[in-house]
Formats: C-alpha cells, structure tokens, sequence
C-alpha cells in the first residue's frame, strides 16, 4: 500500500495554506511534544497539523489522504492507552486549537462545542446557569471534549450518571475521506442508525469529531460526602455491594487500599487513617431529602460491614480535602516510588473481594507493591504498580504482571477496560474477550465509515500495531507514567 | 410488524420466541442477560421481585419481546427517569445473515472494551442482524411514586406550568400534557380536574422528596388558580400505561405520528398540529412530553377511513415540515395496513445516509434482512 510517512515539501506548504504556516508542525524538536500520551509508548510523528475549524479538519484529511499520508487524530494527550500516539509515524491531526463553545442553551440544556474545549470548562460555563456536564474523567482539567468521546469517557461520578455516551446528543464528524457530516440531531433522537452510539468510543478510529452537542444537567441540589474506614480491603468491597444492594445509587463510590492511602497522607494529608486498610469515599446526590435517608442509610451499612468508623464531610472544605486526597493520588505515586504503572480493569462488583486478593497474590509473587484505586462502586479497579525502572527487566516484568491482572478480571466476568480503552496498550487482549468473528464484526465499521488501514492505524485489534509498524520499530519506554496532580 | 415500511421485496417472518431464557440474573450487581423473546412484562416482574427495574416501555408488554422493543427502540412517558432504550445495554449478542453469531459488551456496567455495537443494533430495525440475547443494566425500583392530575383551560397553561416546574428543578419522573380527545380514552384521570387540557406528572423516589415536591406543584397549582388531584391506589400505573400505549389496540393499528423537536419547539409543534390538522377537519388526539420535545398525535382506525390514503400521506408529509424546521424529525410509529407504503414513515434520510447505507452493505450486503422497511428503505 501507498504509505507516505514523511511529509514532502509540496504537502507541507499545502496544509500551511489551509491552518497557517505556525499551525503545521514538522521540526524534530517540537514534534517530541506529540509523541506521547501518558501510556508506555512514544513514538513521535512526521508532522502535526493543528486546524482551527471544521472546514479545516475536512481539508487536511484531504490533502493527507491524497498523499498516503497515515492520520492520527489528537486531543490532549491524556488517553493513556496509546490511541493518539501514530504507530509507524506519519500526520497527528491535534484539535487542541478548537477550543470554542459555540453555544449554550440553558433552556434546552444543551451545549454545542468544539473538540478542544476541556472538559471541565463545559461544567464551568454551565454553572451560571445551575448546569453541569456530568462526564467527570479525572483527567477533566486536561482533557478535551473529542478524547472523551472517542474513549466514551467515564469518571468518579458516572456510577450514578453515566458515561459519555448517555451525554452526547449529536457529533459533528470529519470523516477520513475529508466529508463532514453529522451524526445524530440535538434532540438525541434522529431516525436511522445511531451512528453517534458507535462513534462514540471508537477510540479515533472512524473519524476526527470536529463539533459535538452535549446535554447538560442541573446541579444537584445536596452534595454529602462521607469516609468509611475498615481494617481489611474485604470488609470495604464487600460494604459497596451492600449499599448497591440496598438500593442505594451512590453518586461516586470511591476505594483506596493500604498503600495509596500512605502515598496520599505522605504528600498530600487529605485526612485519611494512615493505619486503615482501605477507605470508601462515598458521595450521595439529589434532593435533601433523599440524600439525608441515604446517608443514614450508608452509614449503617458501612457499620454493618465492619467500618472502623464512618465520617460524614462537614463542610466544603472538608468534602474537597477529602476529594484532594482522591485526585492526588497517582501524583502522590511519585513521592514513594519511581515509577508506576495504572492497569484498568472492570470486575463485577460483587467479585471485587476476590480480584482485589488475586491482585495482591500476582503482586507479590512479581515482587512488585502495588496500589490499588477503584471506582469501586461500579467494579472499574486501577491497580497501580510500583516499580523502578532502573532495576533491569523491571518493565518487562510489570507489563507482564499488568496482563495477569487483567487476566484474573476477564476470568472474572469483568472486562479488559473500563475507561482508559484498549488502544496499543490492551489490542492483544482482545482475543480473551471476543472471538475472530465478533472482531470482525467491529471491523466491518472501519470501511462504513470509510477509514481504511491508513487512519489511526495500529489501534484497538489484535496484531493491528505489528502488523501496521512491520519493522519499522518504534520505541517502547517505561517512564513514570503520569505528571504530578494528575488522578486516575 | 408495527415501525417501519412493508418490506419491498417477498419476505418470510422471523419468530423469536422460542428464544425465551433468562440467561443469567445477578440482583446484587444489578445486571441481567435474557434471550430476545423474552418478553418485558416477564422481565420486569422477574427483577421486581428483587426490586429493580429495567429501564424500558413498550405497549403490550406482555406481548412484546425484547428482542422487538430493542430494535424499534422507541421510549416511553418515563423517559426522563429512565433514559433512552439504547442507555439499558451493556452487553448485546446478534445472529448476522450468514449465521454466523456474534457478541459485543458485556456483562459489567462500565466497560470500554471493542466498539459500542449494540448501539447499533438497538434501533436499527434489524435491518443489521437479529438480536438474540441482551445484558442490562437495572435500576432501583423508586420507593415510593405519585402521580397528579391538573386540569388546565388551556394548553399554554399546562405549558406554562411545566416551565415554572423545570425552573423549579422538581424532579419529574413524567410529564405528560393531554388534550380532550385523549383524556377521554385514558382511564385514570380523574372527573373533577378534567378541563381542555390535563398535565399529568409522575414523582419517584423517596417519600419525603417526592412529598415535598408534590407540595410545590401544589401551590404553583393554587397560584395559577387550576385544579389538581391525586391517582390513587394503581389508578396512577393505570394511567401511565394508557399513556404509554398511546390509544393502541392490540390488532387494530391506529395512525400515530411522533414528532420530535427540542422542548422550546414543543409548543410550536402542537400549535402546527392542530393548525393543520384542523384545515383538513382531521383532528387527532394529542399530547405532548413537553420536557423531552415530544408531541404525539393519533387517529382512529375509523377517523382513518374517512380520508384517502394520499390526503394522509399529505398530511403526515406536513408535519414532518414543521418538525423538520424545527430542526427535529417526525416518525410514524404505527399505521393501519391500507395507509402502510403510502405514508412516509421515516422521512428524508438523515445527512450521514451514505454511511448508513454502507453500514447496511457491511453487515446484510443481500439486503436479506427487514429490505426497505427502515429509514432511506435500507
Ligand atoms: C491522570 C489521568 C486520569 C484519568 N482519569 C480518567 C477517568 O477517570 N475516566 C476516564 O474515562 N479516563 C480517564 N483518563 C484517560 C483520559 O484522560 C481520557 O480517555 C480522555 O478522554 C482522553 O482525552 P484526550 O483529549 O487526552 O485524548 P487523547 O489522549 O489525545 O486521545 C485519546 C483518543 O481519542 C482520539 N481523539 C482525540 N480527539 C479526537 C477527535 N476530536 N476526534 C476523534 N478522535 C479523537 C485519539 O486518536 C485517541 O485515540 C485519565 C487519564 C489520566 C492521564
């Protein structure tokens, strides 16, 4: 196949005239920025290209597509699982220029914006109008709008709302042809195939979303927050099943075992029992009267399952201290080990005790400690593993415990990943979970949508990243995987 | 065969039925996988007893399998409570043309892994592949749930009261403003609100809440000087069923057209429903989901004959303008056989029909499955 990795000069000046001459990247130097997105892999593109609007992105995918020039659309870097990152090089389509809120329809309850607006930034627009955008990746302050919907996103508070799927009434896509079409209207319910639905988490791999339409909710009118401490990770897991069997939708139902609590009260003090094996940050949401009954009610049903003690957040500042200690923790890997690596995987919630020993289990046989945070509420674990990559064979050793792990949450009735997608990272795993013919039933939206092999390639099925690169060999290098204050 | 064209070319029928096991069922983790015959009144009353609920309606619920109510994937009165069809699914198995089956999800509430799939096979007629066993999610069943009726001389007044009532933040489980015509075919409401126009509105959750905000509704009431009363005993479930069935009965197909705007459209929708209808003396029952952008109109099988089928094809063809220019669409959910090929049940085809139309090459490139019954004749 015709395969144009490295840009010609006619290419360049072609994009130059279409985004501007500062908006085609091509210098080695300032490529390196574009070459990694927070997971294990880099590799750094021939040239980024940064368009300022729809009719732009369309151009682009033109000229890239007339060239032979692979594609691999960019948000903010943020994804984790390699999705961004363009396996055998080639042109990195970066939407970060596209950072406008188009519209904001506080009676509708909608927002239309562009593909580079950070997520948290919707939620701050909407809060003049009592509204909020309910996908809250940990990541929201960095991330943008397009990644999220090309992960299907989740977040803290998604066990009571959703992920980004049950939020995004219509998209605006790019397709790799350089036609831009719509997919699905703002009420949500356009006649014909939901095509929005299946775009929706595909990983960047059908097409660049150039605009989308958000529904927006009105804020809650209580928040209660509360701490439940035990003396053993089992009493936790188990004390989330029984408030789910209660009845009780928890907002967010957040865990954190032994060894991320010390690496949060080492550097961060959010107030959590140094001595405790695991804590449950709990957030209830509504109106006051429910939020009070089921407060209680989780307080009990803490007690029951054997809480050392339960605290109710008193005031804002101790809710958002408490939450600090959440969002810190990955930062607060940094300050006990020199690396870690952030494994996501979803278990049924019910076996959570059960995933929870095994992990520790192949932890301990790799002799590595590991870490684990969930959102435990709806089964997605992150056992982080600490490590040091200065110790030869010490990275080959922590992938392969990482797949042991998500072995164990397969063999579980669970899934290879909840939030962060499967990307280069988790491809091989695929054939765990889906047999030749239901990949190939996936596949078969790669050509509806018109993307042949050259758009985001190397991505999300088994061998596509080998069979993409052949020998051209890109680098794999295990680094501390996330900057400081990030949270997973 | 209820949504949808006749199919264009001869066809044979597909029962799924004999496809009636609930595979696996799991209360404390709130998932449950059943085979696509199953139907949703067995379903509900399966999870109910563990007092969960899956969050899908359907007319005839003792008929319609789920099979049927995934691929037409059409909401009901609780929509907003519950979300749409396509939210339920986690996990989703399907037997494509050639026999072969395959999978997509699973069977946990968060999961990432592979492409969204069942999203596109929830509501796509079956035009891709048959669905053959679905994983849910389940919600808590709301402890406690109240329905009030208030009788309004006018539609504007129900509206207006609705706005107060998303001004207010009340959490409204349904919402649902009725005409005369309607009210007269739903049981339920009761005599001494029944005024030109009746909103009727459903709260879940608990006791206190749901108290607290039929209080609310109270004095808005009082303040606009309309009359309110209470369902009581099943006469609330009652109700929401009837709205929910939209005057069907079973074997006898009414025309029922559903038009879908934003909810500030909403208004402007009925008016150019009744404006409309009213030229050509065809007046339907109507009602509206004022807060999700929905208006409903329907014709008797008798109404129906007193019209030729092209004055209804006409008629349909101008709603669906009015809808459209509202940025919207209209859908035909349900048709007597003589006005079925003649009306226009889906409309113009959206902008993205090439890729659908390449989707449908992918996945059925015989066009064995449902031919021409879906939007564009897919
Ligand atoms: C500290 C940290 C915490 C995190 N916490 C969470 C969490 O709680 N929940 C969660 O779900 N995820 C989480 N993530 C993962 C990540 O932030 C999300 O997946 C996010 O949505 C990625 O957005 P991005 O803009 O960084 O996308 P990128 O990393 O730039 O790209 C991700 C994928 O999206 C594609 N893409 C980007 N923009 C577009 C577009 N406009 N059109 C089409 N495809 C596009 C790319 O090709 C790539 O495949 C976390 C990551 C970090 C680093």
């Amino acid at each position: 196949m015709f395969n144009q990795r490295d840009p010609t000069s006619a290419l360049i000046r072609d994009l130059q005239a279409v985004v501007g001459k500062s908006y085609v990247v091509h210098a080695p130097e300032d490529l390196l920025v574009y070459e990694y997105d927070c997971s294990i892999d880099r590799e750094h593109p021939s040239i980024v290209v940064l368009p300022g609007n729809s009719e732009e992105v369309a151009a682009v995918l033109k000229l890239a597509a007339r060239a032979g020039m692979p594609v691999t659309p960019r948000g903010a870097g943020t994804g984790i699982s390699g999705g961004a990152i363009p396996v055998g090089r080639g042109m990195v389509v970066a939407l970060t220029r596209m950072t406008r809120i188009l519209d904001l329809d506080p009676v509708n309850r909608i927002a239309v914006v562009e593909p580079g607006v950070i997520n948290l930034d919707v939620t701050k627009a909407a809060a003049q109008h009592g509204l909020f955008y309910a996908p809250d990746p940990s990541s929201q302050k960095a991330c943008c709008i397009g990644g999220n919907i090309a992960e299907n996103s989740g977040g803290a508070h998604c066990l009571a709302y959703g992920l980004t799927t049950n939020h995004v009434l219509a998209i605006e896509v790019a397709l790799p042809d350089g036609d831009v079409v719509w997919l699905g209207d703002p009420t949500g319910l356009e006649p014909g195939y939901d095509l929005r639905g299946v775009f929706i988490g595909s990983e960047g791999t059908l097409g660049i979303v150039t605009k989308a339409v958000l529904r927006l909710l009105p804020a809650p009118e209580t928040v209660t927050t509360l701490l439940a401490v035990f003396d053993q990770t089992d009493y936790a897991s188990a004390a989330v099943s029984a408030v789910i069997a209660a009845g009780i939708v928890p907002a967010a139902v957040e865990m954190m075992d032994r060894l991320a609590i010390q690496a949060v009260e080492a550097s961060l003090h959010a107030g959590y029992p140094k001595d405790a094996a695991a804590v449950l940050l709990i957030e209830l949401e509504g109106l006051r009267e429910t939020v009070a009954e089921q407060a209680q009610a989780v307080a009990a049903i803490c007690e029951v399952q054997n809480a050392r003690a339960v605290e109710v957040a008193q005031s804002a500042e101790q809710r958002e201290r408490l939450w600090a200690g959440r969002k810190g923790v990955a930062g607060a890997f940094g300050s006990i080990a020199p690396n870690y690596y952030i494994l996501d995987g979803v278990a049924p919630r019910t076996k959570l005790p059960e995933v929870l020993r095994r992990v520790e289990e192949i932890a301990a046989r790799y002799e590595f400690p590991v870490a684990n945070v969930l959102h435990a509420g709806d089964g997605n674990l992150h056992p982080c593993i600490l490590f040091d990559d200065r110790v030869p064979g010490a990275d080959r050793r922590v992938l392969e415990a990482g797949m042991e792990i998500m072995r164990v949450c397969i063999d579980a009735g669970g899934a290879l990943t909840g939030e962060h997608g499967v990307g280069i990272e988790k491809q091989d795993c695929m054939a765990w979970v889906f047999s030749e013919d239901d990949l190939a039933a996936m596949a078969k939206l790669r050509p509806a949508f018109g993307a042949d092999a050259k758009f985001n390639p190397g991505k999300v099925f088994p061998g596509a990243r080998g069979e993409w690169e052949g020998s051209t060999g890109a680098r794999r290098i295990m680094e501390r995987a996330l900057a400081a204050g990030a949270y997973i | 065969m209820g949504l949808g064209h006749p199919p264009d070319r001869p066809f044979k029928v597909m029962d799924t039925r004999a496809l009636n096991r609930v595979l696996e069922y799991s209360a404390e983790d709130m998932t449950a996988t059943v085979e696509a015959g199953v139907t949703l009144a067995e379903f509900q009353h399966m999870v109910a007893a563990h007092g969960q609920q899956v969050g899908l309606e359907s007319p005839f619920p003792h008929r319609a399998t789920i099979g049927g109510i995934l691929s037409t994937a059409v909401a009901g009165p609780h929509r907003g409570a519950l979300g749409l069809p396509r939210d339920q699914v986690i996990g989703i198995r399907v037997a494509h043309p050639d026999g072969l089956l395959t999978k997509a999800g699973g069977r946990v509430v968060k999961n990432v892994t592979g492409y969204d799939m069942a999203k596109l096979y929830v509501g796509s007629l079956g035009t891709l592949a048959v669905i053959v066993e679905a994983t849910f999610k389940l919600t808590p069943l709301p402890p406690t749930a109240r329905t009030l009726f208030i009788g309004c001389g006018s539609m504007d007044e129900g509206l207006a009261l609705t706005q107060r009532i998303t001004e207010a933040r009340l959490q409204v489980a349904a919402c649902e403003l009725l005409d005369a015509v309607t009210q007269a075919r739903i049981p339920g409401a009761d005599a001494s609100v029944q005024r030109r126009w009746l909103l009727a509105l459903e709260f879940w959750g608990n006791a206190a809440a749901v108290a607290r905000q039929c209080g609310e509704v109270a004095s808005m009431v009082r303040e606009q000087s309309a009359v309110m009363a209470e369902a009581t005993g099943p006469g609330g479930q009652a109700f929401w069923d009837a709205v929910r069935d939209k005057g069907r009965v079973f074997g006898e197909p009414a025309l029922i057209v559903r038009a879908q705007t934003l909810p500030t459209a909403t208004r402007k929708m009925a008016t150019e429903l009744q404006r409309i209808s009213n030229e050509i003396r065809l007046q339907p029952a109507t009602s509206l989901r004022p807060l999700n952008g929905t208006v409903y109109a329907h014709w008797t099988p008798t109404g129906i004959r007193q019209a030729e089928p092209a004055e209804w094809a006409a008629l349909v063809a101008r709603l669906r303008d009015a809808a459209r220019s509202e940025g919207g669409s209209l859908v035909v959910e349900d048709a007597p056989w003589a006005l079925g090929g003649v009306v226009d049940v889906w409309g113009p085809p959206p902008p993205s029909f090439s890729v659908m139309q390449r989707m449908k090459q992918q996945f059925d490139p015989e066009r064995l499955l449902n031919p021409g019954r879906f939007v564009g004749r897919l």
